[in-house]
């Protein structure tokens, strides 16, 4: 770690909180140990609060999609048949994918800039980035729609040169824009935290060997980060398949993500097979892409299946 | 600032002490209705009980709850809560399961009809007086009145002039009248006055039975013309895009009509073969509150009560011998005024409460909405 | 050479400014409008007041929304750190296979969408008479804030040296008495972090709590999420305002009282 005096704790903290994940070795385990009794009972509470208030819910929904209203497969019948259902599934995955492709490009830079500075200025890059992740999800996309609103001070301002409308709200654009200022502190702090370990020293040793800088850094520093870009982007990735809030608020209902779909089916229709179907979908398009990273980081060597596997620090 | 968060504090801990406070009432039975009378409540009627009303949210409930419910709660005693928005599946939900959490709502009357007996209780009319309500405002065996309005054709005058779109024919042609138009998305559920408007576009004649042929054809229409249309969820969006000129023109509520030219919106209204729709109240099946329902309700349809709805809100008054307040242009939206009975095309509402007809048209309507 | 690396500098210093202000300008665009006059979301706001400001402190439905939002998150805290701590000390110090699995199945409420739990959890709470309780709301958070709390306690134990506790004991300190001279300090930023995630996870939370929300229990971002959504009330804006300003004070709470104190401390030892 650099020195932790004069950079704020909790920043540090904060950045290996999101890493640490994707950080360690995983170490060689046996399945049966001494402790393995004394680790159960340490765990027994918080599992028993997590399997009656999240689990079984989740088991339930799961359960619903193959007997609600009667058993059999009419909901995936259903599911298959809507192009609506297909349409949303597919625009979930694209518009998160591209939210994903943003923030990497986003972060990466800013969480190389922070490596670079000196301490003072890093905990200030870093409060940054805390400030927006410890608000409220509805603060920050209301504050948008003020913003991106036709009347609103961008659009104003547009107006004054004869721009007659910004015309970005209610659009795929502004979801994109919300989505990506929301998920970019959760791919910087990975990011940070991997490159932060990088000996830069390895650089330069590269350039006095007589490599271009440009090569020097796509050859050693590049390879050295993956690890960290894995990580923050397969996080971002995942969790913006479950968005709800930033496309209801910015989009139009032709930008409705499968959550929304799942909770109108529920709520609003009550039907309730319909919607455990849809969540099903989606909790198989998240395994899915958790698996495939998972696969891909093991053949590739990098920290990715740690970060799925969550292996401890 | 500090001042405020002092403020926050106190505040927060007065309302946890109170939370605490809220739980194990036993109120003793309400007294039970003999005699209904109209925008009354005997006082201290409903001391210790606690009821709850759920709508559809904005600006309309805001009105109800200051016309009605605000004075009715004061007079009887009630504590009186709201929620929104109302729908059937929570409805559905919570008379299925037994826990009861709204006593009485505003709802569709196709909803409710459709639902009538199951989910909402069969009203016993010796316990309400519907004398005052105006003949062209049909009863139904589990609702009352409780929003008068409809869905007509508005337009921007200062993109179009004095010739907008008069017509659903001109509403639904985007050659003739290029720009964004706004419609209902009915909060996900199918919404029968668009489809209906549409219908017409592609030839019904409203004078015949509205059937699921023609619902499928004004669903090609919507979707022919989806490119051009905004959604909106909810009468403030309406009110927004009207307002902003982002839609040029809106099949919009009369009410969020009539509110976007209060603010200065440059609109002109054609009624011609405009929907009329009216909401009622209704009372969710096995409530515990059942008489204390019936006593909001009468209150809401007073005369007084209903002029006080009508100069809050535009929409009007389903109380004969009502006589709110208001300026001409209100009046101008007035949907119970004579001139505009004459070009009204109602809500089919015995079409749309036969839910196994409903249901694949719901399915295509969530898919033009979704634009998937 | 040094040329071309100030270059690269500059620009990145510049984009590095611009991604700050993306990151944090959008949110006071919320603070003009909570001055406005009338009620409307248009820029530039007309007028001035602190009429949406006593709105909410003096309309009792936001203020005890607020209110079951301290409480909820206040006590999902309260049971999410103790929870999450130990679960994460017993991970680390376990040798058993099985703590992987447990740790990755403490980690999904993070990853898989909570839309699906919230789903379930809507019937389940029908069923138990749970919708609109504290307690339902409190436990189901708990879960949601599970991860962050352990996430934020293995950070710390990231660089913790166990030789530590096993000098304590060598030197004959008992179980109990290492663990609370060595170990809880050396966990406590973690713990500190964690509970403030926690508190945040819950206080923020929509998906899960709109099946849970009852017309007389409602929270406060539910309450702001149907505000924005059903009318034009500049009230929302007003506490965006209060949030953000809690945020801030926080912050610079921590930055120039908690890590000058702490530092202090550390001097001394």
């Amino acid at each position: 770690m650099p020195a932790r005096t004069d950079t704020s704790q909790f920043s540090t903290l904060s950045t290996r909180a999101i890493a640490v994940q994707s950080e360690s070795e995983p170490k060689k385990r046996q399945w049966v140990s001494r402790d393995t009794r004394r680790l159960m009972l340490a765990l027994l509470p918080a599992f028993l609060v997590l399997a009656v208030f999240y689990f079984y819910p989740m088991l339930t929904v799961l359960v619903a999609s193959f007997t609600d209203p009667k058993p059999g497969l009419q909901n995936f019948e259903w599911f298959f048949s809507q192009s609506v259902n297909v349409g949303v599934l597919w625009r979930t995955i694209y518009i998160s994918f591209w939210v994903m492709a943003i923030c990497v490009v986003v972060a990466y830079p800013f969480a190389y800039f922070m490596t670079m500075v000196k301490p003072s200025t890093r905990s200030l890059l870093m409060l940054m980035v805390l400030i927006p992740f410890l608000t409220s999800t509805v603060v920050r996309t209301f504050a948008w729609v003020l913003l991106l609103q036709d009347s609103g001070p961008i659009g104003s301002f547009l107006s004054l040169f004869g721009v007659e409308s910004l015309g970005i709200m209610r659009t795929p654009t502004a979801v994109l824009i919300g989505m990506a200022q929301v998920l970019l502190p959760f791919v910087v702090l990975p990011m940070f935290s991997t490159m932060s370990q990088i000996d830069r020293r390895l650089l330069t040793a590269a350039e006095s060997l007589g490599a271009k800088r440009v090569k020097a850094f796509v050859t050693v520093y590049l390879p050295l980060s993956l690890p960290g870009v894995a990580a923050g982007a397969l996080l971002c990735f995942v969790m913006a398949l479950g968005f709800y809030i930033t496309p209801a608020m910015l989009g139009s209902s032709r930008e409705t993500f499968l959550s929304t779909l799942i909770q109108g089916q529920v709520q609003g229709l009550g039907q309730w097979g319909h919607g455990a179907v849809i969540a099903l979908m989606l909790l198989v398009v998240t395994l899915a892409i958790l698996g495939v990273s998972a696969l891909l980081g093991r053949a590739r060597g990098s920290a990715v299946s740690d970060m799925v596997g969550g292996s401890k620090a | 600032m500090k001042k405020l968060h002092i403020t926050i504090a106190i505040a927060a801990v007065s309302v946890l002490t109170l939370a605490g406070c809220t739980s194990g009432e036993s109120a003793e039975p309400v007294l039970e209705i003999t005699e209904p009378t109209l925008g009354s409540v005997p006082a201290g009627v409903l001391d210790g009980h606690t009821l709850t009303f759920a709508g559809d949210g904005g600006s309309t409930q805001d009105g109800m709850m200051s016309a009605w419910f605000n004075p009715f709660a004061a007079t009887s005693g009630a504590t009186f809560n709201q929620d929104a928005p109302q729908t059937m599946a929570k409805i559905e939900s919570q008379v299925d399961s037994g826990n009861i959490q709204w006593d009485f709502v505003s709802s569709y009357g196709d909803q409710i009809e459709r639902e009538c007996g199951v989910l909402f209780e069969k009203l016993d009319m010796s316990k309400l007086d519907v004398s005052a309500i105006p003949e062209s405002i049909p009863l139904l065996e589990c609702g009352v009145p409780s929003i008068v309005y409809g869905v007509a054709i508005t337009y921007n005058t200062e993109t179009f002039g004095e010739d907008g779109p008069e017509t659903w024919d001109d509403f639904f042609d985007v050659d003739k009248f290029p720009g964004n138009r706004t419609v209902y998305n009915g909060d996900g559920n199918i919404d029968a006055p668009v489809v209906q408007g549409a219908a017409i576009a592609t030839g019904w004649d409203p004078s015949t039975p509205f059937t699921a042929e023609w619902a499928n054809k004004g669903l090609d229409k919507i979707q022919e013309i989806a490119d051009s249309i905004v959604f909106y969820n909810t009468g403030a969006s309406a009110q927004q895009l009207l307002e902003s000129g982002e839609a040029v023109m809106g099949a919009v509520w009369t009410g969020r009509i009539l509110a976007a030219e209060q603010n200065g919106a440059p609109l002109a209204t054609n009624w011609v073969d405009w929907i009329s729709v009216i909401d009622y109240f209704a009372i969710v099946k096995s409530t515990e509150n059942l008489e204390a329902a019936y006593y909001a309700i009468n209150y809401a349809l007073g005369a007084e009560q209903q002029a006080g709805f009508t100069e809050a809100t535009g929409y009007s008054p389903a109380n004969m011998n009502s006589k709110p307040k208001i300026e001409e242009l209100t009046e101008s939206y007035l949907v119970t005024a004579p001139d505009k009975a004459d070009e009204t095309v109602p809500v089919a509402t015995e079409f749309w409460a036969d839910a196994d007809t409903v249901s694949p048209l719901q399915d295509r309507w969530s898919s033009i909405i979704a634009g998937a | 050479m040094n040329e071309s690396k100030s270059s690269t500098r500059i620009v990145l210093s510049i984009f590095a400014v611009i991604t700050s202000i993306w990151l944090v300008a959008p949110m006071f665009a919320v603070v003009p409008i909570s001055f406005a006059e009338n009620a409307s979301f248009q820029f530039p706001p007309q007028g001035f007041s602190t009429r949406w400001y006593e709105s909410f402190f003096s309309d009792p439905s936001w203020l005890r929304a607020l209110g079951n939002s301290a409480l909820i998150g206040l006590l999902a805290a309260i049971v999410a750190v103790p929870l999450g701590t130990i679960a994460a000390l017993a991970i680390s110090r376990s040798t058993s296979r099985l703590a992987n699995v447990a740790q990755m199945l403490m980690l999904t409420p993070m990853i898989v969408p909570v839309i699906i739990a919230g789903a379930g959890v809507y019937t389940f709470f029908l069923q138990t008479d749970l919708v609109g309780t504290i307690f339902g709301f409190v436990f189901v958070h708990v879960c949601l804030a599970l991860p962050l709390v352990m996430i934020a306690v293995n950070a710390s134990l990231a660089g913790y040296d166990r030789s530590l506790e096993l000098a304590a004991a060598s030197l004959g300190a008992n179980p109990l008495r290492t663990f609370f001279t060595v170990t809880v300090p050396l966990i406590a930023p973690g713990v500190a972090a964690g509970s403030v995630f926690a508190f945040v996870t819950s206080f923020d939370e929509v998906i899960v709590s709109q099946f849970m929300v009852s017309p007389a229990l409602q929270t406060l971002p539910i309450v702001m999420y149907s505000s924005v959504t059903r009318s034009t009330d500049p009230t929302i804006a007003a506490v965006a305002t209060l949030i953000l300003v809690s945020v801030l004070i926080g912050f610079c709470f921590y930055r120039f009282v908690v890590v000058p104190l702490s530092q202090r401390r550390g001097a001394k030892a």
